[in-house]
Parts: C-alpha cells; structure tokens; sequence
C-alpha cells in the first residue's frame, strides 16, 4: 500500500472512531451508572436520552465519507461493526425502556442478550482496526 | 475461534433476533393489559397476540439455514426460540378461553406455559451469549 493511502486510511479510522468515544461513549457511561444506581427516575432519564441521541450518532457514523485512494473494502467492515453494535445497543436501551414501564422475563433476556450482541461487534471492531492498523 | 468466524457468526445471532424485536412490541402489550386486569384490554391484546405471533413463528421457521462453524448452536437457539413462541401462542389461546369462561385449572395452565416459554427464551438467551463469548 502507498504511504499516501496509509495516511489516509488511518485518518478515516481514526474519525470513525472519534463517534464511537465522543458521541456514544458518554451516553452509554450514562446508561451504564443509571443501571448501577437501580433508581428508575436516573434510569427513566438515562435511556430517554440514549433514545433521542444514539440514532443521530447511528446516521453520523452512517454518512461517514469513503476515504479517497484507499481500499475500503476493509474498512467498510469496521464501520459494519460499529453500525450494527450501535444498533444493538440502542435496540437494548428500547427495550429497558419497556422494561421500566412493564417488566417481564422476556424483555430481560432480550435485553441482556443485545447488550451482548453490541459487546460482541464492538469488541471485533477493535481488533479489525487494530489488525488493520499492524498491517500498514 | 477465527475472528471473521466470531463476526460472521454474531451477524446470523443478529438476524435471527429480529424475532424477538417482532415479538416484543405484542409480548409487551400482553404484559400490561394483564397488569391492567381490564377485560377489554385483555381481549385486545390475546387477540392480536394470537393473529400476529403465529406468522413471527412462520417467518422464524422458514429463516434460510445457517453458515460457517456454528450453524449447529445457532440451529439449536433458533429451535430455543421457536418453542418459546410455540408454549407463548398456546398460553395465549388458553388465556383467551379463560377470559370467555375462567376456571381454575385453565389458570395453572397458562402459568406453566408462560413458565415453559420464558424458560426456553433464558435458555436461548444463555446459549447465545456463551455463542458470543466464545
């Protein structure tokens, strides 16, 4: 790979991943301390705000443009993977939110299950961009 | 466990838990207009429970078949999800009988299969997340 495609791809991951620490990170510490608190007005507040604000990060992360001379057959995974955990994760703040209104063993499961689902494709997103960071 | 394997199989787990995100919106309904204990809304909701929880579960049974290294798991969480709707839809019919005519043997019935639906769903639950560890 050329040293100018390099450059550019790991400038492309590196905006990638800025939404993923300074749009989502701090709305899913939020959620995170809500749950921990086990009070259900900081919780109510916590997934409201989650709810308004990940499908705006979800559509950023979306439109972020392709990165000029390089190949981004590899980095469209990397942005697949933080889509699809951004999706999962917002699909798991849906549901608590239902679950604060009505609670039922099946939200429950559904609820831990996506929360682990979003783990998951964060968790392969990192070492994706990391394999691809070694390779250059 | 290769890295693509790992992806490729969370992907498949992803789609084949849009079966749950259908259901949820019904199950939930369910949920409250027990809660309620309003006749009407009990109704309702058995009602719309018993149209629509049975094309989920076609649509969950006619899914293509699974790829890669852990098709076997994942069939066994898709058969887990299945029985979970199959024991959800009979309390359902049981439920909607009782409100045309209650008894208390029909009562316990639909208790144990609720039970039996939300103990498939865990254990569907507890696969997939080992699945996702792996």
């Amino acid at each position: 790979m050329k040293e100018i495609d390099k450059k550019e791809g790991v400038k492309w991951l590196q905006s990638l991943l800025q939404v993923r620490q300074e749009e989502a990170a701090p709305i899913i510490d939020k959620v995170s301390i809500a749950e921990a608190t086990g009070k259900w007005e900081i919780k109510f507040e916590a997934f409201s705000e989650a709810l308004e604000k990940l499908p705006l990060i979800l559509e950023h992360l979306k439109a972020t443009p392709k990165a000029e001379g390089t190949n981004m057959k590899e980095l469209s995974l990397i942005q697949e993977l933080e889509e699809k955990a951004l999706e999962a994760y917002f699909e798991s703040c849906k549901l608590s939110m239902e679950y604060l209104k009505e609670p039922n063993r099946f939200l429950q499961s559904t609820i831990v299950l996506k929360v682990a689902l979003a783990k998951r494709f964060w968790e392969s997103s990192a070492k994706e961009s990391t394999a691809f960071l070694r390779r250059k | 466990m290769k890295e693509m394997d790992r992806i490729e199989s969370a992907m498949q787990l992803q789609s084949l838990l849009r079966v749950r995100d259908e259901a949820a919106p019904i199950i939930c309904r369910v949920s409250q207009a027990e809660g309620s204990g309003k006749w009407e809304l009990k109704f309702e909701a058995f009602w719309e429970a018993l149209g629509k929880l049975p094309l989920i579960l076609e649509h969950l049974k006619g899914a293509p078949q699974f790829e890669g290294d852990n098709r076997k798991e994942l069939s066994k969480i898709q058969q887990l999800e299945e029985k979970a709707i199959e024991a959800y839809i009979e309390s359902c019919e049981l439920n909607a009988e009782q409100l045309k005519d209650p008894n208390r043997f029909r009562q316990s019935k639909i208790v144990l299969k609720v039970s039996r639906a939300n103990g498939y769903w865990d254990a569907s639950a507890r696969k997939a997340i080992a699945l996702l560890r792996k």
